[in-house]
């Protein structure tokens, strides 16, 4: 059993860390004597803005009082979330600072610059349309902007009607615990579920459906919940059972099988938008290493019934958890558990990269886990509020700021944690090194960036400023040489430039307004400027910094870049007087000595500027795309070869070695701030890391803790969390039912469907979490009832009332998906190998695969055809659902695919040595339906055997060809082995999965020729054996064509004696005919070919062509295709090409294959 | 709301007036009319199923298919439909303009090798490389002014492709399915040539994405000549004779199954599908058999795999396959970075005879009118050679050009201009999502409308950009 705290280490970290971020010391200043008069004669001066003063307040409740009941009455209808007039909105802050199609609607501490003034003083729009304001409201709207239009962070500025719309949407209430209904008929229920099932069908006149049969059921059973076929043991043992209890015991023993951890973690894996790439990435990579932690992290945590709650936490929060296992050996290193949950936090980073664009990325994170746990579609709100649901742009930047303080390691975790044993501790530390050279390389250039950030500032200043009256340049990866300022930093320092602009900054007030001055009259103005921006009325609006004036008006102002040095250089004397106060007196409270109380304020309000959290000087590690970091080519391809170092490192390292996608909080944590329209280019105002805030009963709190990831979690499985378990009990019925009682189960807001049956959700949820969020014992309660026990046949009346089954009249028919159609096939085949978790593996469809599907790569870049042919959702995004359709593609791969070929053969042969016919089909009805033919089957049957066996077999031209390796011998002249190459890849045959094969080399061959092995013991050989005693000819062209290399040599053996060649042929061809060659029955022709001595560039081309008889090679006649039949007596090597499940279709593996194909096989009733 | 749910409620028996095989056709390939009805997958359970509505196009439809010969690599407009002589007059020189951003290092202009002529009656000068083509030019509307996001292959080809450069969006022939459905049920409605395998990004240039998989391209690869290896699983090992009585022992098996559970539609869907499949196997064959051709239909097409895809892309059309999308090949044979004359002489002699060919072949059965064509790559090359070889081009995004002929297309028209130097399109300027818009405005189709409630939200091709350019209808 395992438990979960908190760990304390974690809360102990963070305070550290924010003590170490304040320890800031004091500046000091010398102060003119002129100055000080122009000081004293202005005390209002300075206004800072501070965040939790009681000022704050105080702006707060006047907004509430006095500017929210105008706003609201005369404003928010035309320019609100519903309707927004010239593209204005007037419900948030940020709404009036992106204003409309005339431009921003309020000038932060300008009333008399704000157009939405002037609009009520009806100066130039008249607005309201038909309500004047009264003079006394105007003053109030004057006063709120003059005072900052201040706006408090939790106003949901909804109309009061949207909010109790809200209120009452049944997911967002709480969730209840219903009486159960009464119902008429009291004998059909098995359980609760059947009562809230049943009154609905009641109220609609109908009946629900007889039980389903025994044998239905132990197959319904054993598919949901392990996702295979039963054995036919396990249906008689299950028949013969009559005990009440055989229906609880069959549905523990499923829920004990780690298969069903399989079928349910596949089931998870869609939510969790798995896949084993990370599809579109530079530089790096594509696979992911090691995803498939993640997945049999899934899988376990199903096995072992996890709680659900628990499986949220871990899965975004396990690097901040400690996890206790209770039944932990003596011995047993105590934080083993904790260790290995962290593969759980691959939820998180196991989606697309989409061209490493930070910002897309973590619209993929908030989708996947506002959708998948909340049924939440808060990814809408990344450009506007939501238009259906209480979200709002503010929620998407919160959750945006917890994951982009979520970090990715350089160096992940192995999984194996402190007991990696010596004789992988070499390949460990390789892996380890090449991954901090990465990360070095990445800190040097950051730590050299930040550096010269300061150093180069006075270029930073200047290059920015000049920059902003510029084009807009953001979107241009700029190609600039090695010594350039970084384009990345410029454009943080533009953008810090620009929100100066909008928030006012007294600082940086002096900068925008020199700025303004043309050119050519600067000297001459400069000054006048300076002396403007003090009048009284001014500063009344605008307050300015007073050491950044003083530091200006000392010094001779020829031109803008005097200003940007004189910011400098009050900073560098800035800089110069702490550094010293430090070094001479590290106490606290130090004042210097001659600075008057009153400019220390202004001190650290320049010092906040430069050097505070949003300075673009403490830009953090993470702000950085890493890439923008080597704006060069050059550079950039360090980063590709110490990335391919790691990935090389990885590669080589067994498969012990596997690493946790794990992630972690970043140290610094870079406070998110909502980009309007969803462009990263307009960043707006700052909002802190929280939970959503109209479910405020949920969590009501900044996120304080790092990222803040423990902090969501721990909302999102509240026990006052309206949606997370409801959202989970739903998928599970879904899964049960093929249709949710919420059909849209990632999406429960206001556009979502309501549920069909809503009691029976809540009571199902609460029932759930009553079990302690037990998934496996959810199951036991549903598979219990009645509902789901029903027979899935249709009733005509019934259909009539309710055709889709809404209201759970009868079981829903299900097909069977890609996973458990191929695992099925191989599964009564007798193929299927059921190791539990490991590596993906690559090929879902070639013969030597046989692992279950769960366990195939799966690459989200280029998904094989055949997983969208069968609905796998595309892994791009969480699926809640998946597609249902029937297309040709599907019949067509069940009808010619080598794979199912190859099935029905290995399901042929075992009937096939039956003495009698008819047992031979028994058998095949046991093996696949498992049950026996009915007398009309059987018939049927054994008539379409009979037909082939009065007629001659027509498939002789199929077995004629062979694709083997073997040895030649040169002394002899002849080949002293022969065998078949062992892999088929769907295109070609080779030694293995994979080129060279570890055994047999290089050697493949395909429908047009191949590759010899490495050696003579490994020559490539085509194989042409005569079907019966005849004289052939023999026509075709050998070539090579690789202009490197020494070429190939070839022969052709006739009945096992070398009759033609050897040539040798390097860039050549040469035509490989002859005539009148004489064979017996079941004699052969080989094609040998081998390196000539040498490996490397030895693919040939080669399509030999037999005839009987003539030379002349058959015409291609116009019907061939179509007809499907060739020519009796040619054989043409590449027309013939094919897997070798493909050599003679018997007439018993035709009809183990139409079983394989039967719906009775492909659905589930 | 899943398929399945879909079909139980919409093929109740009771209701419908449908006949078996339409309800089939309906269940699979012929999914059109959900669209239009607004009818979505997984998320959408509110919608109303049609309830045997026949839903018709937004507006009446021009063209009811759709051929796009996909230059891939990005073709130089400079060089082919955008004649510059300034870059000739500037030579080797700085042009006078500032030079927008590159990809790669470049230098002075770099002036055409070709010669430029006017043909037809509206006079539209086209380079010497496509004379033959140009002998349509009165049947061709050529956009000028186009214009992408971003210089690089990738991106671009998504963009052009699926109208996203980044995410995982379905591909156009897959929303042009998903909206009008496919005519012929034996076959896809979304075919895909391209010779030699996939090009750069793979199966995402025709993915669905989120749309059913049913309106997914199928790959052709052109290079092979051979039928098995043309299309997935199309061929089966039996004789054909075996192979019906095959059919016929399982459809005996599923009709007893269906019996005995009553009305199932996806039950009935299955069984038709194998039927389908089964005739598949033999119309594919047929339609891909050019040796069905007569000898003066190969000749005027002339040699080569370009000539081969498009005669098959005739034979395609015939069959009623909605979409058919030719790439030049698997590589980017038309990223000329350097040799641009001897590259583009090889590259447009590949085309021009075959492209003539195939509108002249077109006209000549009346099905020009119907059909759409779009040529062009993802992006058009600079006016400016690039370093160090000066005989080449680097990509450019900021303009380049395409032209369009056929179903409702303004023939004989010029639209929109790059700048006198050909670097940036400046007048009537078309994005990739307009040229979307547009198409699918042609197709009888709103791009407003066309949309797919999917994770939560309504996509479309165009997303949020996109209009319809008036200019380019007939």
């Amino acid at each position: 059993m395992l438990r979960v705290a908190v760990s304390k280490t974690f809360r102990t970290r963070l305070t550290e860390r924010r003590c170490c971020a304040s320890s800031v010391s004091l500046p000091a200043s010398r102060v003119f004597g002129w100055f000080l008069a122009f000081i004293l004669a202005s005390p209002s001066l300075v206004h800072a803005e501070q965040n939790d003063s009681p000022e704050t307040a105080e702006r707060h409740r006047y907004f509430e009082q006095h500017v929210r009941p105008l706003l609201l009455t005369h404003c928010v209808k035309c320019h609100g979330p519903k309707k927004q007039f010239a593209g204005l909105r007037l419900d948030s802050r940020e709404g009036m600072l992106t204003g409309g199609e005339s431009g921003a609607a309020i000038v932060v501490h300008k009333p008399d610059e704000s157009l939405l003034i002037e609009a009520v003083r009806r100066e130039s729009f008249e607005m309201p349309p038909d309500n004047e304001l009264s003079p006394a409201e105007i003053e109030k709207l004057r006063v709120w902007i003059a005072q900052g239009a201040a706006w408090p962070k939790t106003a949901f500025l909804g109309t009061k009607k949207r909010a109790a719309e809200f209120r009452s949407h049944w997911a967002f209430q709480p969730i209840r615990n219903p009486k159960r209904p009464a119902v008429e008929n009291e004998t059909w229920p098995h359980n609760d579920i059947d009562d809230f099932v049943l009154a609905k069908l009641e109220a609609k006149n109908l009946a629900p459906s007889k039980p389903a049969s025994r044998r239905t059921l132990l197959r319904r059973l054993t598919w949901g919940l392990t996702g295979l076929p039963m054995s036919g043991n396990q249906l008689q043992q299950f028949l013969s059972d009559e005990s009440p209890a055989a229906m609880s015991d069959a549905v523990d023993r499923l829920l004990a099988s780690p298969h069903y951890g399989e079928r349910w973690g596949r089931h998870w894996c869609d939510v969790a938008r798995y896949a084993d790439t990370k599809g579109y990435v530079f530089f790096e990579k594509p696979t992911f290493h090691s995803a498939f932690t993640y997945r049999d992290y899934v899988i376990d945590s199903f096995n072992d019934d996890k709680p659900f709650n628990q499986f949220v936490l871990e899965q975004l929060a396990a690097d901040q958890l400690q996890i206790v296992d209770t039944d932990q050996n003596p011995g047993q290193n105590p934080n083993a558990a904790t260790h290995k949950t962290l593969a759980a936090l691959g939820f998180i980073t196991v989606g697309p990269r989409l061209k490493n664009d930070t910002h897309d990325i973590m619209a993929d994170r908030i989708d996947v886990v506002s959708r998948g746990f909340l049924g939440l579609t808060v990814g809408c709100a990344r450009c506007h509020d939501h238009k259906y649901d209480p979200i709002s742009t503010e929620d998407y930047y919160s959750l945006y700021g917890v994951f982009r303080n979520t970090l990715e390691p350089l160096h992940l975790p192995f999984r194996e944690g402190d007991g990696i044993p010596a004789e992988r501790q070499q390949a460990a530390k390789e892996i380890e090194q090449a991954a901090r050279d990465l990360e070095d390389h990445y800190r040097t250039q950051y730590e050299k960036v930040i550096r010269d950030a300061r150093t180069r500032l006075p270029e930073y200043l200047s290059v920015a400023q000049s920059r902003r009256s510029g084009p807009d340049t953001v979107l241009f990866d700029v190609i600039v040489d090695v010594d350039d300022l970084s384009p990345q930093l410029l454009q943080i320092w533009q953008q810090y430039l620009e929100d100066t602009v909008t928030d006012g900054s007294p600082v940086f007030h002096p900068w925008h307004a020199l700025a303004a001055i043309p050119q050519a009259e600067f000297s001459q103005q400069a000054r006048d400027t300076l002396q403007e921006m003090i009048e009284p009325e001014h500063l009344k609006s605008q307050p300015v910094n007073r050491l950044v004036w003083q530091q200006l008006t000392r010094q001779k102002l020829d031109t803008f870049d005097d200003v940007v040095r004189a910011y400098v250089s009050l900073l560098d004397d800035i800089d110069r007087e702490s550094s010293a106060v430090v070094a001479e007196k590290p106490t606290e409270s130090v004042e210097p000595p001659g600075v008057i109380p009153d400019l220390k304020r202004d001190r650290e309000q320049f010092k906040q500027a430069f050097y505070g959290n949003h300075s673009p000087l403490r830009t953090p590690y993470h702000g950085f795309k890493l890439l923008r970091l080597f704006p060069d080519r050059k550079s950039q391809e360090k980063v590709k070869e110490l990335n391919a170092a790691v990935d090389a490192a990885r590669a080589k390292a067994p498969v012990e070695l596997a690493q946790m996608l794990a992630v972690e909080d970043a140290t610094e944590i870079m406070e998110p701030r909502v980009f309007q329209r969803g462009n990263p280019s307009r960043p707006a105002q700052y909002v802190e890391r929280r939970y959503l805030r109209f479910f405020s009963e949920v969590s009501d709190e900044a996120f304080g803790q790092g990222s803040g990831r423990l902090e969501l979690a721990e909302a999102i499985i509240s026990p006052d969390n309206p949606l997370t378990a409801r959202v989970i009990v739903n998928r599970v019925w879904l899964h049960h039912f093929g249709q949710g009682l919420v059909s849209t189960p990632s999406d429960f807001g206001m556009q979502s469907a309501p549920p069909s049956h809503p009691e029976l959700l809540d009571h199902l949820t609460t029932w759930f979490v009553n079990h302690g969020w037990s998934i496996k014992e959810l199951h036991r309660y549903v598979l219990q009832s009645a509902t789901y026990q029903q027979q899935s046949v249709s009733r005509p009346e019934a259909e009539q009332v309710d055709p889709a089954n809404r209201l759970l009249w009868r079981m829903n028919r299900r097909r069977l998906d890609l996973e458990t159609m191929r695992d099925a096939l191989l599964m009564v085949a007798g193929d299927l190998d059921l190791t539990v978790g490991g590596p993906s593996v690559k090929g879902i469809m070639d013969s030597s695969n046989r692992r279950r599907t769960i366990y195939t790569h799966v690459d989200r870049q280029n998904l094989p055809g055949v997983f969208r042919t069968f609905d796998f959702p595309p892994p791009d995004v969480s699926s809640g659902t998946r597609d249902n359709t029937t297309v040709p593609g599907q019949a067509l791969f069940l009808m010619n695919h080598p794979l199912v070929l190859a099935c029905s053969r290995e399901l042929s042969e075992q009937a096939q040595s039956f003495e009698e016919k008819s047992a031979g089909i028994r058998s095949l009805f046991r093996n696949i339906l498992f049950r026996e033919p009915t007398a009309a089957e059987s018939r049927d049957a054994s008539e379409f055997l009979a037909v082939d066996e009065k007629s001659e077999p027509a498939e002789v031209v199929e077995l004629a060809w062979q694709y083997g390796h073997g040895a030649y011998d040169v002394e002899s002249q002849k080949l002293t082995s022969f065998d078949p190459l062992p892999h088929w890849t769907g295109s070609q045959f080779q030694g293995g999965t994979k080129l060279p094969d570890a055994e047999l080399g290089w050697v493949f061959l395909n429908s047009e020729g191949g590759h010899p092995g490495n050696d003579l013991a490994h020559v490539a050989v085509i194989r042409w054996m005569a079907p019966q005693t005849m004289t052939v000819s023999l026509n075709g062209t050998l070539a090579h064509e690789k202009p490197k290399g020494n070429g190939i040599r070839a022969r052709v053996a006739v009945a096992g004696k070398t009759a033609l060649g050897p040539w040798s042929l390097h860039q050549d061809s040469v035509d490989t005919n002859s005539e009148n060659i004489a064979l017996k029955q079941g004699e052969t022709i080989d094609f040998i070919v081998d390196v000539n001595g040498k490996l490397g560039y030895d693919s040939f081309r080669w399509s030999p062509e037999i005839t009987v008889g003539s030379t002349k090679p058959q015409a291609n006649s116009s019907g061939a295709a179509k007809q499907k039949v060739k020519p009796d007596q040619s054989w043409s090597y590449s027309k013939d090409f094919r897997a070798s499940t493909g050599i003679g279709v018997t007439a018993w593996q035709s009809l183990a294959q139409v079983l394989l194909l039967s719906n009775e096989f492909q659905f589930v009733d | 709301m899943s398929m399945t749910t879909f079909q139980q409620t919409a093929f109740s028996q009771t209701e419908l007036p449908w006949t078996r095989r339409e309800m089939l056709s309906r269940s699979g390939m012929g999914m059109g009319m959900l669209a239009l009805a607004g009818l979505t997958s997984e998320e959408d359970a509110q919608a109303a199923p049609p309830a045997g509505v026949a839903v018709k196009p937004h507006h009446p439809a021009r063209a009811q298919q759709v051929v796009h010969l996909f230059m891939n690599g990005g073709p130089s407009h400079v060089d082919t439909f955008d004649p510059k002589p300034l870059l000739n007059k500037y030579h080797g020189k700085p042009l006078p303009n500032p030079t927008l951003p590159t990809e790669r290092k470049t230098a002075g202009a770099l002036g055409s090798p070709f010669k430029f002529r006017k043909y037809g009656e509206s006079g539209i000068e086209v380079s010497e490389l496509f004379e033959k083509t140009a002998a349509h030019i009165d049947d061709m509307c050529v956009v000028r002014s186009m214009h992408a996001d971003i210089p690089n292959h990738e991106p671009s080809l998504l963009l052009m492709n699926c109208g996203d450069n980044t995410q995982p969006r379905p591909s156009f022939g897959s929303w042009v399915n998903y909206g009008l459905g496919s005519s012929n049920a034996n076959l896809p409605g979304f075919v895909v040539l391209c010779p030699g395998g996939f090009p750069v990004m793979g199966a995402k240039n025709w993915r669905s994405a989120f749309l059913p998989g049913a309106f997914q391209g199928t790959h052709l690869d052109t290079k092979q000549t051979e039928l098995t290896k043309l299309i997935e699983n199309i061929s089966n090992p039996q004789e054909p004779t075996r192979q019906r009585r095959q059919l016929n022992l399982l459809q005996a098996l599923n009709t007893r199954h269906l019996k005995q559970r009553g009305h199932d539609a996806q039950l009935e869907a299955r069984i038709q599908s194998y039927e389908l499949a089964y005739r598949m196997q033999f119309e594919a064959s047929d339609v891909l058999d050019l040796s069905k051709e007569p000898k003066h239909i190969h000749e005027m097409y002339g040699e080569g795999i370009q000539a081969r895809q498009l005669l098959m892309t005739r034979r395609l059309l015939e069959q009623g396959v909605r979409f058919i999308q030719v790439w030049h090949g698997a590589g980017q044979e038309w990223d000329n970075h350097n040799a641009i004359e001897k590259n583009l002489r090889k590259l447009c002699g590949q085309w021009d005879q075959p492209m003539a060919a195939f509108m002249t072949d077109l006209k000549q059965r009346g099905m020009l009118d119907s059909t759409l064509l779009l040529w062009g790559g993802e992006f058009g090359r600079t006016p400016v050679a690039e370093l160090p070889a000066l005989d080449g081009r680097d990509h450019n995004h900021y303009g380049f050009s395409v032209w369009m002929a056929g179903g409702g297309i303004k023939g004989g028209h010029v639209h929109g201009a790059t700048d006198e130097t050909g670097f940036s399109a400046v007048d009537d300027r078309v994005h990739i999502h307009d040229l979307h818009a547009t198409m699918l405005h042609l197709l009888g189709m709103d791009h407003e409308r066309l949309t797919y409630r999917y994770a939560g939200r309504d996509f479309r091709l165009t997303d949020v950009h996109g209009r319809v350019v008036e200019e380019l209808l007939a």
